[in-house]
């Protein structure tokens, strides 16, 4: 998940944003619900930023939570991966 | 024509060519209300019901029913036309746009005893979503001290021990009120009530609580009161109302001035000696009640979001906790679980 598109969130997915910056996604196909960190909130509302891409992210990620640049990239990939495994995002 | 109010939502149904009424004791707890005079200023659930033909029991799917969500041997389906609930003998069919509901049903012909009541209370749940309301699988209670309680799990989660410990507290003084211990619909207060517009409204279905084995011995007292084993289950039914006379309460509202100071408690069962209540992860806990309202998952159901929003505002004004109960929840549930929970609530 290094490429430059960033997948889509599946239309099938609904997020919810807790109070406390945490956020939970709700799979209607499986049933399932998962939750996020809100370091994976972060990713997932890029998701809906067209100009966004992995690097973008993790910049934005490294600057709010304070982590260094190739940690947050490879936590943003991990993110990524993660969503995708479970079908609640897909390629472009 | 009977009828019964929830939530400013009247319930009226009739009977054709039956000997006997199911929905008399179904809603029983619910305050009476008269469909004439309510016909304009509320909104109306109409049921009509009458014995089931014998092609009821044949399978919806066979006229082209899409299967939505099953609970038991009862299946909810839905089509273009509404929802139609079916227990292989009844069929409960709820069109969309407020059209009377048509319950057609046998309890004679049940093949699981009890799957009608089962249908009537899926059906109830898809025909008040419309009007706003949600059901919410969880128990509701009011401390003493006038925090509102949630607690919330799936079947043997130890969600009626965690109850029946609240409601007889530490000591005869001390327990707590309750709406119910397992059904309860989320909604917003209507505009004009004593409450703030929108605030969340917490109500009430009344029926009886289920009482297992484990559960009892917890709290032998309620023994005598108990009603029989059904032929299905392990669980013996108890008239709430009996045992805690005055106790009842039909609705409360969360206003947000309870925010932090309202609960939700998780319970499960570990293999321990000491129960302990643990702070749990807000996301966690929204997750549970997601699991705790099983119909948002399904299939052609209406309000979704509206749903989404009445979760989140109840997680926006509760403090949640697991309750890991251990062996002392039973051998004396008053300090494993009441005093526990009483001194959580001071912490507000």
């Amino acid at each position: 998940m290094t490429g430059a598109r960033l997948p889509v969130p599946n239309p099938q997915v609904l997020f919810t944003e807790i109070d406390d910056g945490t956020g939970v996604l709700l799979h209607l196909d499986t049933k399932f619900y998962f939750t996020l960190n809100s370091t994976a909130v972060v990713v997932w509302k890029a998701l809906a930023e067209p100009a966004e891409g992995v690097d973008a992210i993790a910049a934005r990620i490294a600057a709010e939570f304070l982590v260094a640049p190739d940690v947050a990239r490879r936590d943003v990939t991990a993110v990524l991966d993660s969503l995708l495994a479970d079908g609640l995002i897909s390629s472009r | 024509m009977p009828a019964v109010s929830i939530h400013g939502v009247t319930i009226a149904w009739s009977l054709s060519g039956l000997a006997s009424d199911p929905l008399a004791e179904f809603l029983a707890g619910l305050a009476s209300a008269s469909p004439e005079a309510d016909a304009h200023a509320s909104p109306i659930v109409h049921i009509t019901l009458r014995p089931s033909a014998p092609e009821a029991s044949a399978d919806p799917r066979g006229e082209g029913w899409k299967p939505s969500f099953f609970h038991g041997i009862v299946e909810a389906h839905h089509g273009p036309r509404g929802f139609l609930v079916w227990d292989r003998a009844s069929r409960v069919f709820i069109p969309h746009g407020g059209a009377p509901i048509d319950a057609q049903i046998a309890p004679e012909r049940e093949v699981v005893r009890g799957s009608l009541k089962t249908a009537l209370q899926v059906a109830f749940a898809l025909a008040l979503r419309p009007q706003g309301l949600f059901h919410l699988h969880a128990a509701a209670l009011v401390l003493p001290s006038g925090v509102p309680v949630f607690v919330v799990g799936g079947s043997g989660a130890g969600k009626t021990s965690t109850t029946l410990a609240l409601l007889e507290g530490r000591d005869a003084s001390d327990g707590a009120d309750y709406l119910g211990d397992d059904t309860l619909y989320l909604g917003r207060m209507a505009p004009g009530a004593a409450a703030p517009d929108g605030a969340l409204h917490v109500v009430a279905f009344p029926r009886d609580f289920h009482i297992g084995e484990a559960t009892l011995a917890a709290v032998p007292r309620l023994a005598p009161l108990l009603g029989p084993l059904p032929a299905y289950g392990t669980k013996r039914p108890l008239d709430a109302r009996r045992a805690y006379p005055g106790r009842f309460r039909p609705s409360f509202a969360l206003t947000g001035a309870e925010a932090g100071g309202a609960l939700a408690l998780f319970p499960s069962v570990v293999a321990a000696p000491v129960t302990e209540v643990v702070p749990l992860a807000r996301a966690a806990a929204f997750g549970r009640l997601l699991a705790s309202s099983g119909a948002i998952v399904c299939e052609g159901v209406p309000g979704r979001e509206e749903n989404l929003a009445l979760l989140s505002a109840l997680l926006g004004a509760v403090r949640c906790y697991e309750v890991r109960l251990g062996a002392d929840a039973l051998a004396d549930p008053a300090s494993a679980i009441a005093g526990k929970i009483a001194a959580l609530a001071r912490t507000a």
